[in-house]
């Protein structure tokens, strides 16, 4: 698999996407939590080179130079698959749902 | 005089919350106990530290052989300030003592009069409200006495929840606290713990005991079990934490797609009138690792496109052509 396209990984969804002008670095890494976990079960993208992640108007970017893994830091049951993600920018989008409790979107927590 | 914050100091003010919050489950500093005592009470005390509310109580048990216990007697502009005590203070305030110290100071109350125990105690988890705003204020040039705001750092630090008897302090140590949103709130464990394995559940906030908290979060909870919690706020928590229980009873399937997303509506149900909702829609799927989630449906849309595909392609910020070509799915 080497052409991008969108991933969805339980409630993280990267989607390729042009890098906005204005974007600001935030990190330099090989490894990065894509979406936090209360638990400690976080998505993360790993790569063998540093990628970076940009911030822009409250999203979140990741320009990766090389394959990397999506992986979901988690072991036993109910454990999202790992995929290869092909070299490209990536927007990162976490799901949400509507919180009739709270009558607004929420963002899902895994 | 400060008048006005620079846009940097304002953007700092998130930052000033995020560590003052923490600073409410720090570890205490067990170095200068006895030493800090003294400074504080003009005579030097002995300190014991209790690991947990329950440790402490136990401690206190022991010590007094179970006898009853004596209660003792015991720089800004004006608009800046309303401003910071609205952006700074009063969500300090509302994350550390309306839910934390609130919580704290109740259980311990509670086990202490279940105890029969007649008490004395203070916590000062308060404070940390105020010296996340002094250290604020320093940080945008207010003079302050260094010594004397280094000194209330340190007993902040070192003194949490204090139990008096008579010229013994007992000192709780700081829970492990999890917080979700600001909430107190963890549907794997104790929201708030201390090591020694002992806790306090909640979700969302609201407090459960252990019995109800690992029913609410198995999430098999059925709708008339749900309606038979007595407390409103809990039954509310468990109705978000059970919304299967919504659909196996109330639900009509409006739309099902062939990538397991199936549409349901609930209408003219005692739930809609509860959360003043006429029509609510829900999205049931199976997701690849095998568990079925129910996620809400902005009401609005769903109304507008009554279709399960188009409202999961809503849901995960896609088009319904991007999320119909998404091949990547685990």
């Amino acid at each position: 698999m080497n052409k991008p396209q969108i991933v969805r990984h339980g409630e993280v969804i990267l989607k390729p996407s042009k890098l906005p002008t204005g974007a600001v670095l935030k990190a330099e890494n090989k490894k990065y939590i894509v979406a936090h976990s209360e638990t400690g079960h976080h998505h993360t993208l790993e790569s063998t080179k540093d990628f970076k992640v940009y911030s822009w108007n409250g999203e979140t970017y990741i320009e990766l130079p090389e394959m990397g893994n999506l992986l979901h830091e988690k072991t036993g049951k109910d454990v999202h698959t790992p995929h290869k993600i092909a070299p490209s920018v990536y927007k990162v989008v976490i799901k949400k749902h509507y919180d009739y409790f709270a009558k607004k979107m929420s963002q899902v927590r895994d | 005089m400060i008048k006005k914050l620079t846009q940097e100091q304002e953007l700092k003010i998130p930052e000033y919350i995020e560590k003052y919050v923490a600073k409410g489950s720090e570890p205490i500093d067990r170095s200068n106990l006895r030493e800090l005592s003294k400074t504080i009470w003009g005579e030097e005390k002995i300190v014991i530290v209790g690991e947990s509310i329950q440790n402490t109580i136990d401690l206190i048990k022991f010590a007094t052989n179970g006898a009853k216990i004596e209660r003792k007697g015991s720089q800004l502009d004006s608009q800046l300030y309303s401003q910071l005590h609205s952006q700074l203070s009063s969500q300090l305030y509302s994350q550390l003592h309306s839910q934390l110290i609130s919580q704290l100071d109740s259980q311990l109350g509670s086990q202490l009069e279940k105890e029969n125990l007649s008490y004395d105690f203070y916590d000062t988890t308060w404070w940390i409200v105020w010296l996340g705003f002094y250290q604020y204020a320093k940080y945008i040039g207010v003079k302050f006495t260094e010594e004397t705001l280094d000194l209330f750092e340190r007993i902040l630090g070192s003194f949490a929840i204090n139990i008096f008897v008579g010229n013994v302090v007992f000192i709780c140590e700081r829970p492990q606290v999890l917080w979700d949103n600001g909430m107190l709130s963890n549907d794997q464990k104790p929201a708030i713990s201390w090591k020694d394995g002992t806790g306090f559940y909640y979700l969302d906030g609201v407090h459960f005991e252990k019995e109800t908290w690992e029913k609410v979060v198995s999430q098999k909870m059925t709708f008339k079990e749900i309606m038979a919690i007595e407390i409103a706020d809990q039954r509310t928590v468990a109705l978000k934490y059970n919304p299967l229980a919504l659909i196996n009873e109330n639900a009509t399937l409006v739309h099902k797609d062939d990538r397991n997303n199936e549409l349901y509506l609930i209408e003219g149900k005692e739930i809609n009138t509860d959360l003043g909702e006429p029509q609510m829609y829900f999205l049931k799927m199976l997701c690849p690792t095998g568990r079925v989630f129910i996620e809400g449906v902005p009401p609005e849309e769903a109304k507008k496109n009554p279709n399960a595909t188009d409202m999961q392609a809503l849901l995960c910020g896609l088009t319904p052509s991007e999320y119909y070509s998404m091949k990547m799915e685990s």
